[in-house]
C-alpha cells in the first residue's frame, strides 16, 4: 500500500481494522509512527468534543415539553390543597395515631403506616449520597410525574409500599428534620383534615396522582410545599 | 400517553448531551443552541409516534436538529452570529483546562463547516460513514475525503502550533 493511500484511509477512519492497512503499518516504521501520532490526537480530539452539558438540560427539556407544547396532558394541583394537621410532637411520632380525628377506619391505618415509615425507615434512606433532580425525575417518571427546578437538598427518593399501595417517598430539606414527600397513585383517598399541633401536613391532588408532604419544621415544610406546587406536574 | 411520555423521557434522558455537543459545535454559540436543542426535542415529542426504530433515535434527532439550525436562518428571527465572535475556547473548555485541549478546541474552530461537520458527526456521534452520508445528503466516497482532510488539516494547524508555542484561540 503508498503512502498516500495509507494515509487517506487511517485520516479518514483512524481506528481502522483493515487487514492491508494493518500490514503496511507493520512494514513500515514511517507509517507505523503516522498511524501512532493520528490515534493520540483522535483520543485527544475524543476529549476535546466532550464540551460540559448543563446539568439540568435534561429537566429543562422535559419542563418544555410539558409547560408549551401539551400542557393539556399535564396537570399541576387542584386547589384548594388540603392541610393536614397533626395533633402530637414530632418526638412522639408513634403516637400519632392516637391524636387523630375524623378519620375513618381506612384512611387512619394509611396514615399509621405512613408515620410508621417515616419513623422506621426515613433515617435510613438517607445514606448521604447526593440525589440529583435527574435521578428523582427518573423515578417520578413512573408515575407520570416532573419536576422542572431544583428543590434544594434532595435526601433520598425510593420507591416503598404503604397498606399495599406503591408509592414513592422522597425526603428533602435537612437531614436532621426531613420533609417526607410520598408521591401516591390517585386510587389513594388522603383527604381528611386533622387537628392541628406540630407536625404539618399537607396534600395536593392532581388528576393523576396525589401528593402527601409531611414535616415538622414550619419553614423548611412551607417552602418545600410552595416549590413543589410551583415546580411538580404530572401527566394525565 | 403514558407510554409515549415514558418513551420521550427515555429519549431526552438518552441523547439530549450529545445532541447538545453536536449543537455547540455546529452552532458555535451556547446559548442559542441551547434553543435549538429545546425546539429539537420539542419537534421530536410532536412527532414521535413516527419514530419506528429506536436504534435509529440519534440519527433522527440529529436529522430534526439540522432542520431546526437551517429554519432559525430562513426565519431571521435570531441574531447570527459573526464567527468572530463565536464561543471561545476558554468558554468550552473542559474542567481540567488542558492546554491540548484548548489548542484542539481552536484547531476545530479553525476548520471549514464542511470538513468539521462530519468529523464531529464520527467522532463524537460515532456515526459510520453511510450515516453521515445520509444526513449531509452526500456520497460515502465525499464523506471519507472530507474526514480525510479534516484530520489532516487538524494534524497540520496542531503541529504549527507546537511549533509556535501558542495556543491560538483561532
Amino acid at each position: 500500500m503508498d503512502e498516500l493511500t495509507f494515509r487517506r484511509h487511517v485520516l479518514a477512519n483512524p481506528f481502522s481494522q483493515d487487514a492491508q492497512v494493518i500490514q503496511a503499518a507493520h512494514q513500515d516504521p514511517v507509517k507505523q509512527q503516522f498511524w501512532h501520532d493520528l490515534k493520540q490526537q483522535e483520543l485527544a480530539l475524543q476529549q476535546a468534543l466532550q464540551i460540559d452539558v448543563p446539568h439540568d438540560l435534561a429537566d429543562k427539556l422535559l419542563w418544555e415539553q410539558v409547560s408549551q407544547t401539551d400542557t393539556a396532558n399535564f396537570s399541576h394541583p387542584t386547589p384548594p390543597r388540603r392541610p393536614l394537621w397533626f395533633a402530637i410532637a414530632a418526638s412522639v411520632l408513634l403516637s400519632i395515631s392516637i391524636g387523630w380525628v375524623n378519620f375513618n377506619s381506612k384512611e387512619h391505618k394509611f396514615y399509621d403506616d405512613v408515620i410508621a415509615h417515616i419513623e422506621h425507615v426515613s433515617t435510613h434512606e438517607i445514606t448521604g449520597d447526593v440525589i440529583t433532580l435527574a435521578a428523582l425525575n427518573s423515578k417520578l417518571a413512573k408515575f407520570g410525574g416532573v419536576i422542572n427546578a431544583a428543590l434544594g437538598k434532595i435526601l433520598s427518593a425510593n420507591y416503598c409500599v404503604i397498606d399495599g399501595v406503591e408509592s414513592l417517598h422522597v425526603q428533602l430539606g435537612d437531614p436532621d428534620n426531613p420533609t417526607s414527600v410520598f408521591i401516591l397513585p390517585k386510587d389513594v383517598t388522603v383527604t381528611e383534615a386533622l387537628s392541628t399541633n406540630h407536625i404539618q401536613g399537607e396534600i395536593l391532588e392532581y388528576q393523576s396522582a396525589n401528593v402527601l408532604i409531611i414535616g415538622t419544621v414550619s419553614q423548611t415544610f412551607s417552602q418545600i410545599t410552595e416549590q413543589l406546587v410551583e415546580h411538580l406536574a404530572f401527566s394525565r | 400517553m403514558m407510554s409515549k411520555q415514558y418513551k420521550y423521557e427515555t429519549l431526552v434522558r438518552a441523547f439530549h448531551a450529545d445532541i447538545y455537543r453536536y449543537a455547540v459545535w455546529l452552532i458555535r454559540d451556547k446559548s442559542i443552541a441551547e434553543d435549538v436543542v429545546q425546539e429539537t426535542f420539542l419537534r421530536a415529542w410532536k412527532s414521535l409516534d413516527s419514530l419506528q426504530d429506536e436504534h435509529a433515535a440519534k440519527a433522527w434527532l440529529i436529522t430534526i436538529l439540522r432542520r431546526e439550525n437551517a429554519r432559525r436562518f430562513e426565519r431571521k428571527q435570531l441574531d447570527l452570529v459573526d464567527i468572530d465572535d463565536v464561543v471561545t475556547v476558554d468558554e468550552r473548555a473542559t474542567s481540567d483546562g488542558h492546554a491540548d485541549t484548548h489548542a484542539l478546541h481552536a484547531a476545530i474552530d479553525q476548520l471549514a463547516d464542511e470538513y468539521k461537520e462530519p468529523l464531529i458527526m464520527q467522532v463524537l456521534l460515532g456515526f459510520s460513514g453511510e450515516e453521515i452520508a445520509q444526513q449531509l445528503q452526500l456520497n460515502k466516497n465525499t464523506v471519507m475525503t472530507r474526514l480525510f482532510r479534516a484530520r489532516s488539516q487538524l494534524k497540520h494547524i496542531m503541529s504549527q502550533d507546537k511549533q509556535t508555542g501558542g495556543f491560538a484561540n483561532g
